[in-house]
């Protein structure tokens, strides 16, 4: 540790390890703020990206990522992309779409939760899937900053209900991460752009990615980012534009896309997403489904995607009457997600908006730079005092009453963390239960919004009808998650409540999920060895190489040959897969290196004598 | 009163004055206090939104991810109280019935409705013409009328808590009123949508 310690104490702060991670329909992605401005981590290609693909192969080997998806179309069944989609949807949801799809369902134990088969006698759960995904980000951060995370924000559609939250949340506890919170995707583009442009006013973020559509407004007022309100289609996006073009040339071979199997579907969303993709650049491009081959021209294919997009007009409108504006009067759009780069979107966006939309940061990775920042101010640094994140209930929360219909106790738009309390009363001479069923929506009856829990309150002492009286209290936290609990208030008796999520897996589940992924825990100790020895090997190579580039007069070219051979065996056993001998070279070319530091320190102190600051010996080292 | 942490006089203020710890939520404080604003019914321009976000500047639990726990606890419970004032408030009508309220009169609880026949009918006269009307421009002009009422009631009601004029009963039965009119509102909303 020698030449670190030239000219200056200690100036680390004590921050936690902590990043953003993105986790996308398509493409998932983990960032960091390095030096107060957030960073996305690359991988050992250099790739921002992941794509949130995983691969179960039958000898139980699991590939996420680029690795994944190049086999995909070799392996259909065992590859799980747009896991996303599926989080928090109950089996029957996942059918009714009557859809070209290329996952073999199970039936599973469930019916609460879907259920992908990957190989015989194999099964996961959508949450299993993304969890493959958060580990890989997680070990990618963990290299990058030399050490167990502490604590992760993950972003989700603003438009995720309860469920699709609570599902998240399952994922990043299956793959042992800690969530200091769960943050709007928009939200977080608008804190990363924000913060960027440093610009006060009124801005819409328009953000389609892969499978989801949110279009939240905001304001910006010297630092606090208010989401005045937020809308979209939590099954919308570019998935969506590749099945409507491998639909389309399906068809034109007289197939029927529903009862394509799996391998067809997987070969065809494959092609036409390579379609999609090349036509931001080109005009048009070829294309081969089934053996054919197609001429797909960008005006075509922009009226196979027409009525796809088209969906997303409801909610800007809502929108903007929610504030009651004008498109003309927001400062800017900002464009977020993958699918925006496709011309037809931003046309689209223009027209709605009455206004040319801006893209200037890249649309796949402003997303994953807001979670860091915010990651950064809730577990990091600390507060900064200077930044808040004021955001919203996306869905209105409310309880079930006579004749199937919703009193709403907490809506949509409202700010987050909010509470709400209600109070009911017994309806029969002595009653001594009553039923709750706890919904999400914005429509009228019950029927027609989605039931998030259902439970019962036992225990009331018997009295007249009319006379027992229930509160049920709603609280949403800053994650937008339901808590529920409920008091019989009369006699102060406080009666038991059992919530029965209608989704969920239980903590039973999970806690089964994380022991079958306990073969990860010994890697995971390896990972992180690894990853620690890295960030001090390198943190000595690059401490001294910077002294040898300033003091070169100070060594004798056989001390010169020495150190120069020590760092080239560190280089060499970093490249490979031991961290114990990382180590062992480390503290070798540490310990090799002392008397250059001493040299250079009495030099220093000379100088430091003569009047040069120790600012600048510690700038030259740090 | 005490702050809880050191102890010191703290005068109801939300910070203590001593130690400058979060205290919790004064039950007695009006959503008014909560913002710190006065309890009237005019208020200036933006005066609730920029409020709303002074004081979250304050409390907010994210601003407290080092504290204790007992500290975030009562930042939770300052937020979601200011949350909640800020709902109230930001919306004149609602901000009229909260006035009411704090006059102990509840605006739409089962007793407080009102039950005045003539004027069911009428509310029901409209939703009628509203239901039955499918022309673009003719829904436009409901809308305006009804827009017009609905202004009226809002500025008849200033009158009455800002400048004490006209009785409680009539101030009572605007409010009913207006959560009627307010109904209508959102269906001729929703209809030229349709229409659109």
């Amino acid at each position: 540790m020698g030449l670190l310690q030239i000219g200056g104490g200690p100036k680390e702060k004590c921050a936690g390890r902590v990043a953003g991670i993105d986790l996308g329909t398509t493409y998932s992605l983990v960032a960091q703020v390095q030096d107060g401005a957030p960073q996305v981590i690359r991988d050992a290609e250099g790739r921002a990206t992941l794509p949130s693909v995983v691969r179960y192969s039958p000898d139980g080997e699991v590939s996420v990522g680029y690795a994944a998806r190049a086999g995909a179309e070799a392996h259909s069944g065992a590859t799980i992309g747009s896991a996303k989609r599926f989080m928090g949807r109950s089996q029957a949801e996942a059918q009714a779409a009557d859809e070209l799809t290329p996952y073999l369902f199970a039936k599973g134990s469930d019916e609460q939760v879907v259920y992908f088969q990957v190989c015989e006698g194999k099964q996961v759960t959508p949450m299993e899937v993304s969890a493959e995904v958060l580990r890989v980000l997680k070990a990618r951060a963990e290299e990058a900053l030399g050490g167990a995370l502490d604590g992760v924000v993950i972003t989700v559609p603003a438009y995720f209900d309860d469920a699709q939250r609570q599902a998240t949340k399952d994922a990043a506890r299956i793959a042992g991460l800690t969530v200091l919170r769960l943050l709007n995707e928009p939200t977080s583009a608008a804190l990363a752009y924000g913060l960027d442009k440093s610009e006060d006013g009124l801005f819409a973020v328009f953000d389609m990615g892969g499978g989801t559509f949110d279009i939240s407004i905001l304001k910006l007022d010297g630092g606090v980012f208010q989401v005045l309100t937020t809308g979209g289609d939590s099954r919308l996006g570019g998935d969506d534009f590749d099945r409507a073009v491998a639909e389309h040339f399906l068809k034109e071979q007289g197939k029927v896309p529903e009862e394509c199997p799996p391998e067809v579907a997987v070969r065809a969303l494959a092609e036409a997403r390579r379609a999609k993709e090349a036509l931001t650049e080109a005009e048009s491009t070829s294309l081969q489904i089934e053996g054919q081959d197609y001429l797909l021209s960008r005006a075509q294919f922009a009226e196979l995607i027409a009525p796809t997009l088209k969906r997303a007009r409801g909610p800007v409108r809502r929108v903007l009457k929610d504030i009651g504006i004008d498109p003309s009067e927001l400062d800017g759009v900002v464009l977020v997600g993958g699918s925006t780069r496709v011309p037809a979107v931003k046309d689209f966006v223009a027209k709605l908006f009455k206004q040319e939309p801006r893209g200037d940061i890249d649309p796949d990775q402003v997303v994953a730079l807001g979670a860091a920042v915010q990651a950064d101010l809730l577990g990091g640094n600390g507060p900064r005092g200077d930044v808040l994140l004021l955001d919203v209930l996306p869905l209105s929360l409310g309880i079930e009453t006579m004749g199937g219909v919703v009193e709403k106790l907490l809506h949509r738009n409202q700010t987050i963390p909010a509470k709400a309390r209600q109070e009911f009363t017994t309806y029969a001479d002595g009653q001594t239960g009553m039923d709750f069923h706890v919904v999400q929506g914005e429509r009228e009856l019950v029927a027609d919004c989605r039931s998030l829990a259902r439970f019962k309150l036992s225990g009331i002492p018997p009295m007249g009808a009319g006379m027992g009286r229930v509160e049920v209290t709603l609280s949403v936290d800053a994650d937008g998650i339901l808590d529920v609990s409920a008091e019989e208030t009369t006699t102060g008796v406080v009666a038991s409540v059992q919530v029965k999520p209608s989704y969920g897996l239980d903590d039973e589940t999970v806690e089964k999920m994380l022991l079958d992924s306990f073969k990860y825990a010994e890697t995971d100790v390896e990972q992180r060895a690894m990853a620690e020895a890295k960030v001090e090997a390198k943190r000595i190579i690059n401490a001294l190489e910077a002294a040898m580039k300033d003091d070169q007069g100070m060594l004798e070219p056989a001390e010169r040959q020495t150190l120069d051979k020590a760092k080239a065996s560190l280089q060499e056993a970093m490249a490979g897969a031991r961290h114990q001998l990382i180590t062992e070279r480390t503290t070798k070319l540490d310990e090799l290196s002392a008397e250059f530091a001493v040299r250079r320190m009495n030099r220093n102190i000379s100088e430091a004598l003569e009047g040069i600051t120790a600012d600048k010996i510690d700038g030259v080292n740090a | 009163m005490d702050c809880w942490s050191c102890g010191a006089e703290r005068d109801a203020k939300r910070f203590c004055p001593t130690c400058t710890k979060i205290q919790p939520v004064c039950e007695r404080d009006s959503l008014f206090d909560a913002l710190g604003l006065k309890a009237e019914m005019a208020q200036p321009k933006l005066a609730v939104e920029s409020a709303f976000r002074e004081v979250s500047k304050t409390v907010h639990p994210d601003l407290f991810g080092h504290a204790s726990s007992v500290e975030r606890k009562l930042a939770l419970r300052a937020t979601e109280q200011v949350n909640f004032a800020y709902r109230t408030l930001k919306d004149v009508r609602t901000r009229a019935e909260y006035l009411m309220k704090l006059r102990g009169v509840e605006v739409g609880a089962q007793d407080s409705r009102t039950k005045d026949p003539a004027f069911l009918m009428e509310m029901m006269d409209l939703q009628e013409q509203v239901e039955d009307t499918q022309d673009d421009d003719a829904l436009e002009d409901l809308q305006t009328q009804v827009q017009a009422r609905y202004d009226g009631l809002l500025e008849a009601l200033t009158r009455f808590f800002d400048a004490a004029t006209g009785t409680q009963d009539d101030a009572v039965h605007a409010l009913d009123e207006l959560r009627y009119l307010r109904r209508l509102l959102e269906r001729l909303d929703d209809k030229l949508e349709e229409l659109d």
